[in-house]
């Protein structure tokens, strides 16, 4: 901008004297590029400090999960296939082909085929055992039953009740010993049945048909940002707002301002969208062994920032959005055990915007000239499809934590907040949480 | 390919972006007279100076990504406007503005004085006599005469009345005028 012709009114000296001085030079201050070079070389560490602590923020909780799992893994967990073997094996003298079944394989479907099939591994470990020695296999169910409710010296007496109830009634067969049998012959075991019905449900899967699962988690989903040049907003028509009357220093609104103040520069616009935390609680139906249909409530916090303008003079605006929202979902077991689940998930979600904030300083010439802080709201729904890969690990009989990452479409709700699901539709998020068993 | 000051100047900014440490230190080599008698007639203190200029080229080169070359005299311009705001921002908040007078005085039409003859002066001379005027007469006359700057962008830029500005200058161009003769005399 060459205002030499605006200042034609100005004295001939000052005219003369800026040209003189144009091109004057000054004596450089000693060793400067030293500091100099020395200085810049520190400041490259910094960045890397940035993705140090990134990783840090990601690898703790990450690797806490991780430590979990692999804490389970190895812990003496009378749940494992190993320890099923280690169990309490009394020598009797029954045909080792007899086989006990103490759960109530009529209450669910398919959990027969996954009991005889685990037997039948053990039965294959068991070779070498001596012939005479006569085995069966109490199922972990009832030995941590027996082991927790009863005292220990009852346990023989359990043993040879249900012991007893076998040879009546089969010999030399694979005979399926209904729960029935047992309760008939031991009333109280009965009672205690009922009391403690999750000790009877189908060890072999985490939740079973009919059941109701009820999930607490976490979704992490990326950010993005971007940088441009140039004026920008995050909701259209908020901050270039008409001329605010009033200020003694200039007769134009802050934002002119700012833009006059930045005339010969080259002004940016940095948009940053961070991490939304979404949070929710769910609860699931099994409607058969494989499929469950799940829906609940979430909980969204967006916050993103906007900066405009130049260091010396620029706006700076946080938006913060909260919604709540309902998902629905379908799952479908690929795999599971009695220790890990593998399944897919796909569903939607519809959320709405309960609140939000837009906060903008102004700052101009270094100093922060104005403040501005207002409600925004968003009528519109929020609607996006999700699908995901989920694994599961079950920690107790009815706790389990599991991991699913996935890719979740956000459409565009037309409405003129910018927030990360419209700049980033197609997001890759992280969730993770607990499930409990209600049953 | 035309080898000429335009070129090359475009070429050093491209390496620059690039982490090119002896580039860097060409940039320097080049301009730190002239910035260095930029900033000095803004700031005093020797120390303040110093530190000024090293913070000045820290951040020309780490925001020289975000720097598009536009031309002969863009480079320098840019790198001037980094010195003068890094002046700025150390002494702003503290600028004392003499004030001998009421503060919106009209300029002095009245008793008009000889233009100061400076086409003998050596440029030395000049630099020294401007950072002898007081604090607020210098800035505002640096702003207005080698930053061309209008008296309405000072006013925003110091946080001052546009009427203050005006009378600042005019008070710096008397006071200078003033210097001039003396030292022509002696």
């Amino acid at each position: 901008m060459n205002t030499r012709k605006l200042k034609s009114m100005e004295e001939k000296w000052i005219h003369n004297l800026r040209k003189k001085m144009e091109s004057h030079n000054e004596p450089e201050p000693m060793g400067l590029w030293d500091d100099i070079a020395t200085e810049l070389n520190k400041k490259k560490p910094t960045y890397l400090h940035r993705n140090y602590k990134k990783i840090i923020l990601w690898g703790l909780p990450t690797s806490g999960v991780a430590a979990l799992v692999i804490l389970f893994l190895f812990s003496k967990n009378p749940v494992t296939l190993h320890n099923l073997e280690e169990l309490n094996i009394i020598p009797t003298a029954i045909n080792q082909k007899e086989r006990l079944l103490t759960k109530p394989y009529n209450k669910t479907r398919g959990t027969l085929k996954n009991t005889l099939a685990y037997h039948k591994v053990i039965s294959a470990n068991k070779k070498q055992a001596n012939a005479n020695e006569k085995s069966f296999l109490i199922s972990a169910n009832t030995q941590s039953y027996a082991e927790n409710e009863r005292p220990k010296s009852s346990n023989d007496n359990y043993l040879q009740d249900t012991i007893i109830t076998n040879q009546t009634t089969t010999s030399g067969k694979n005979k399926i010993e209904k729960p029935a049998s047992i309760d008939r012959k031991n009333n109280k075991l009965k009672g205690e049945e009922s009391k403690h019905k999750s000790l009877y449900r189908n060890k072999n899967t985490f939740s079973n048909r009919g059941e109701l699962v009820v999930s607490l988690y976490n979704s992490t989903l990326s950010k993005t940002s971007e940088e441009n040049s140039g004026y920008g907003e995050l909701i259209q028509g908020a901050t270039l707002i008409n001329p605010i009357r009033g200020n003694e220093v200039t007769e134009f609104g802050y934002v002119e301002n700012i833009i006059f103040s930045n005339i010969e520069k080259t002004s940016q616009t940095k948009r940053e969208h961070k991490q939304p935390i979404k949070t929710g609680i769910s609860i699931r139906y099994q409607l058969n062994e494989k499929i469950s249909i799940e829906s609940g409530l979430t909980y969204s916090y967006l916050s993103s920032t906007l900066f405009a303008g130049t260091e010396q003079s620029f706006y700076k605006t946080e938006q913060s959005l909260q919604y709540i929202g309902i998902p629905l979902k379908f799952n479908y077991d690929i795999w599971k055990n009695k220790r890990w689940n593998l399944y897919v998930s796909t569903g939607s979600l519809t959320e709405k915007c309960i609140s939000g904030n837009y906060h903008t300083d102004y700052v101009l010439d270094y100093k922060l000239v104005a403040k501005e802080s207002k409600k925004i709201k968003e009528d519109e729904l929020q609607w996006s499809i999700n699908g995901s890969l989920g694994v599961q690990a079950n920690l107790l009989d009815n706790v389990a934590l599991f991991a699913e990452p996935g890719l979740s479409y956000y459409f565009d709700n037309k409405s003129n907040i910018e927030t990360i699901y419209k700049t980033k539709p197609l997001n890759f998020n992280f969730m993770v949480g607990l499930r409990f068993n209600l049953n | 390919m035309i080898y000429n000051n335009k070129n090359k100047e475009f070429e050093l900014v491209e390496l620059i972006k690039k982490n090119d440490s002896r580039a860097m230190k060409e940039l320097y080599c080049r301009y730190i007279g002239y910035l260095t008698a930029v900033c000095s007639r803004y700031i005093i203190c020797e120390d303040n100076l110093r530190d000024i200029l090293q913070d000045s080229f820290i951040k020309i080169f780490t925001s020289i990504e975000n720097f598009e070359y536009r031309g002969a005299g863009s480079l320098k311009a840019w790198m001037t406007k980094i010195v003068v705001n890094e002046a700025l921002k150390s002494f702003k908040k503290d600028i004392k503005f003499d004030f001998v007078q009421v503060e919106w005085e009209l300029p002095d039409v009245s008793a008009e004085e000889e233009e100061p003859e400076i086409e003998d002066l050596p440029p030395e001379v000049i630099q020294k006599l401007i950072r002898q005027l007081p604090e607020g007469y210098r800035t505002v006359f640096n702003l207005y005469v080698f930053e061309n700057k209008s008296h309405k962008e000072i006013a925003t830029i110091l946080g001052i009345k546009e009427n203050t500005s005006a009378s600042q200058f005019h008070k710096a161009k008397k006071m200078l005028a003033q210097k001039i003769n003396e030292y022509k005399k002696a």
